[in-house]
């Protein structure tokens, strides 16, 4: 595994050029992300922007009453968060750390203030990114209408893992229920389901796949159509 | 110097979009010749989910456009509309072409369009149309989120009543041109639950639902049976400065 203090495994910073890098690097800095740190919350001002290393951020729509669902999940392919790549530094959504995470962060006046300033090329690879972005939220937006609980659990399993690049990984009832916008009973009980058929084991918050093909085919449609997505956006 | 009546007819023309209404004019005049005037139908379809976007949309007043996810089976529900405080067709603005959504008429009437790649040849020589439009995909992309939330713990009552008020806010129309069949599709539920639904609100006396015309009777009992996403995502646009 590649050291985690090398900036480019953040896909967006390495496409930038050397020369774009160099301005960007003065104002990079390295931190830990600790699973259920808050990043931003809807209508607040977001000071700091942050480039993914490793781990998982999630994104979630929320409501007043506690309801919430995940609409983005970000990994090492992006950064927190999009609205300030299109000229707004407010939060639209609650940012929450799914995984421990590393990243870069930038202060996220400066990083605007780059991005605009920035080649055609970086701007480009930001523009994928959005639309990337674009697709997960259009895609959540079906599934969670369209496909039942098993699948939908199956699918951010598989999400997961493919993120962190580990079959491993810890998670709360509380957190998947957040995510998946379902009551926790109802994930324990789809959770239960997946254990029972040896597909996962779940324990005290540990997750652990033991059949990733029995998975996949459980999955709904779209995390195949998104992990084409994901492999197109890594390959450009 | 009195205006010109040329220059007043596109000042009045660009008025007809709130986008379109913010260009300065001196750079609206510019654009101006690569609009095109079109009308649109009830249901008519701009764009399937896939295709490679022609062109974007510009609704006028009293014209909306629905934004709809597909999945294999069949299935489909909306995910944001738009009116004259936006447009439909970003995929060119991001460097892409291909269309994450379905788009189609839902209240049929006039619009402006511009070929996709006139528009991005625009705004590589105008930045600030291009983050005026930029602002207006994070506002849309505001809306599917809080939409993907809202069609997952929502009824389908509280869902109804939110797509009446975000549907009066975007025309004049004091009654709306409606069938079952159509807003069950948006809805993403079967025809019955539709009906159903509409005979609950229309015995209340909140709204009135008659051979396919739909109208509001009283907006502020409609306020209180939908739910908080209606007023969410206005704070977003008002935040954003869309509204």
């Amino acid at each position: 595994m590649k050291s985690t203090a090398s900036p480019f495994q953040n896909l967006v910073l390495a496409s930038l050029s050397r020369e774009a890098y160099l301005r960007f690097s003065p104002h990079l800095e390295m931190v830990s992300l600790r699973a259920g740190d808050v990043l931003s919350e809807p209508g607040l001002i977001a000071d700091n922007a942050y480039f993914v290393n490793s781990g998982m951020i999630s994104v979630l729509a929320v409501l007043r009453d506690g309801d919430s669902l995940e609409v983005g999940i970000i990994g090492r392919e992006g950064l927190v968060d999009i609205n300030m790549l299109l000229g707004c530094r407010t939060s639209l959504n609650r940012v929450i750390v799914q995984v421990d995470a590393t990243a870069l962060r930038i202060k996220s006046s400066v990083l605007v203030r780059l991005y605009n300033d920035s080649s055609a090329q970086f701007r480009a690879s930001g523009q994928r990114y959005i639309q990337y972005r674009i697709s997960q939220i259009s895609q959540s937006a079906i599934c969670s209408h369209a496909h039942g609980i098993e699948e939908r659990l199956a699918r951010w399993l598989l999400m997961t893992a493919d993120t962190v690049n580990s079959e491993r990984f810890d998670l709360t009832h509380e957190f998947l229920s957040q995510m998946l916008g379902a009551r926790r009973s109802s994930v324990s009980i789809a959770a239960g389901v997946l254990s029972e058929a040896g597909i996962i084991t779940y324990r005290r918050g540990h997750i652990q796949i033991l059949k990733r093909r029995s998975l996949e085919e459980l999955a709904c449609e779209c995390y195949t159509i998104l992990k084409d997505e994901h492999a197109a956006l890594s390959r450009s | 110097m009195a205006p010109s009546p040329k220059r007043r007819a596109v000042r009045q023309e660009s008025q007809q979009n709130r986008l379109l209404a913010q260009i300065p004019i001196d750079v609206y005049r510019t654009f101006a010749p690569e609009l095109e005037a079109v009308s649109l139908h009830q249901g008519q379809v701009i764009c399937e989910v896939g295709d490679r976007v022609k062109h974007l949309y510009f609704p006028s007043k009293n014209t909306m456009l629905s934004l709809l996810c597909t999945s294999g089976d069949a299935s489909a529900v909306e995910v944001a509309v738009t009116g004259w405080e936006g447009f439909a067709g970003f995929a060119p603005l991001l460097g892409a072409d291909i269309s994450p959504h379905q788009v189609i008429a839902q209240i049929p009437g006039a619009a402006m369009r511009i070929n996709a790649r006139s528009m991005q040849a625009f705004v590589q020589e105008h930045p600030n149309v291009r983050e005026l439009l930029l602002r207006y995909v994070l506002a849309v992309m505001v809306q599917i989120s809080q939409t993907a939330l809202c069609n997952r713990v929502h009824s389908v009552e509280e869902r109804l009543a939110r797509w009446a008020l975000v549907n009066q806010d975007r025309t004049e129309h004091q009654q709306l041109p409606l069938t079952h069949e159509f807003l069950a599709r948006m809805l993403g539920v079967n025809r019955s639950t539709v009906s159903l639904t509409a005979a609950t609100l229309q015995r209340a006396g909140v709204v009135r639902y008659r051979r396919g015309t739909f109208s509001i009777l009283n907006r502020g009992r409609l306020e209180e049976v939908a739910c908080d996403c209606y007023r969410i995502v206005r704070e977003h646009y008002k935040r954003l400065g869309v509204i």
